[in-house]
């Protein structure tokens, strides 16, 4: 199932061949009305990229806007190769979102008093009971992903949300596949953590199954 | 840090197939703990994708729509004339006498809705405007120039005059 050895190695440092985008892209380029479908393909992603990063509808929003904008503006000038073999329109787009994201930071140097509540607005089972349970079994699983450092944070987000693959996520990040990989499994360790150590506080007796895997 | 590179490397292959195939069970390898599993399902679940509402999404979409637009109208402009809203203007500029109807000539301008009656528009009222003005402007013109011709006539029959009787 899982690749070992040499076959690994080759797989990881094999560009990608194709970005399933390009037709899109080039049709953009040659009628800027058809950006439509790009924006159409990519509106949720970058919206909950932004959503989860700012913590806000409405700076989520704005955020949206401009990346788009900026994505319209700049498709002339962006170039599958240029970044790099991995560089894909959605990678471009993200590091574009990553970049407004930063700026917008140190314009506004702003940090989010509460936390949001993203947990809460999953749709849960039919089953009343049940759906208490997972709803919390949710929200402290989003608590604990809130206590990342920012950086894993990005990581798992993007792994999980967006579904980009490490190498992906690295080119976004700009970081090695290699270290995305760590990033990401060190951030499910936390996260396997933090709920353990939580469990254990609620209830002494609590005697989870054998974790020897987050115990580092 | 060996080691840790080589459980990152599997439990990345893991959540390669737990984000390609969610619902279908698979069987964990051997080097992967079964709570990896779990904690990744959790995590799975807690971090959902969020979709913006409709009407912000329709909204950039419109934008998008008019950047796109603008753009083609800048590309066309830029090999045809200087400003689509003045030479038209002069081009279909209209006998003195119909010049009191400029707001009402159709404008080839392409920037510019075509006048329909019944169909007020600020566009069309401002064109309106605009046309009144520049055919205000020409007629004072015209007026002052046939008043100098009728000055400059009476002037000649009255030094005509003058001369007779002298």
């Amino acid at each position: 199932m899982f690749q070992k050895g040499r076959e690994r190695t080759k797989a990881a440092t094999q560009p990608i061949p194709f970005d399933s985008d390009r037709p899109a892209v080039e049709a953009a380029r040659r009628d800027p009305r058809r950006f439509d479908a790009l924006y159409r393909k990519y509106v949720a992603q970058v919206y909950s990229y932004a959503l989860y990063e700012t913590r806000d509808h409405h700076a989520a929003e704005d955020l949206t806007e401009q990346v788009f904008l900026r994505a319209f503006h700049g498709l002339p000038r962006f170039h599958e190769q240029s970044d790099g073999a991995d560089s894909t329109f959605r990678v471009w787009l993200f590091r574009i979102a990553r970049n407004a994201l930063s700026n917008e930071r140190r314009r506004e140097r702003r940090h989010p008093e509460a936390p949001l509540e993203l947990a809460w607005d999953v749709a849960g089972p039919e089953d009343p009971p049940q759906a208490v349970v997972q709803r919390d079994e949710l929200s402290r699983a989003w608590l604990a992903i809130e206590r990342l450092p920012a950086e894993r944070r990005r990581a798992l987000v993007l792994r999980f949300v967006e579904e980009m693959s490490a190498r992906e996520i690295g080119e976004v990040l700009g970081r090695s596949e290699g270290a995305v990989r760590v990033l990401i499994h060190r951030a499910l360790r936390s996260v396997a953590d933090q709920l353990a150590a939580e469990a254990l506080a609620t209830n002494p007796e609590h005697d989870p199954r054998p974790r020897r895997w987050w115990r580092g | 840090m060996r080691a840790l590179d080589e459980e990152a490397f599997q439990v990345d292959a893991y959540l390669d197939e737990l984000l390609a195939i969610p619902t279908t069970p698979r069987a964990l390898p051997e080097t992967i703990e079964p709570d990896v599993e779990a904690i990744a399902r959790v995590v799975q679940r807690a971090l959902s994708r969020f979709h913006p509402s409709f009407r912000f999404e329709e909204r950039l979409a419109d934008r998008l729509a008019m950047e796109a637009r603008t753009g083609e109208l800048a590309a066309r402009g830029a090999s045809g004339p200087a400003s689509p809203l003045e030479s038209p203007i002069l081009a279909d500029l209209p006998e003195p006498l119909t010049i009191g109807r400029i707001g009402r000539v159709p404008l080839s301008g392409a920037t510019l809705a075509p006048a329909t009656a019944g169909a007020p528009n600020v566009a069309l009222e401002l064109r309106g405007r605009g046309g009144l003005l520049l055919g205000g402007a020409i007629a004072s013109g015209v007026s002052l120039a046939g008043a100098a011709l009728i000055a400059r006539a009476r002037r000649a029959r009255a030094e005509q005059r003058w001369q007779e009787l002298s």
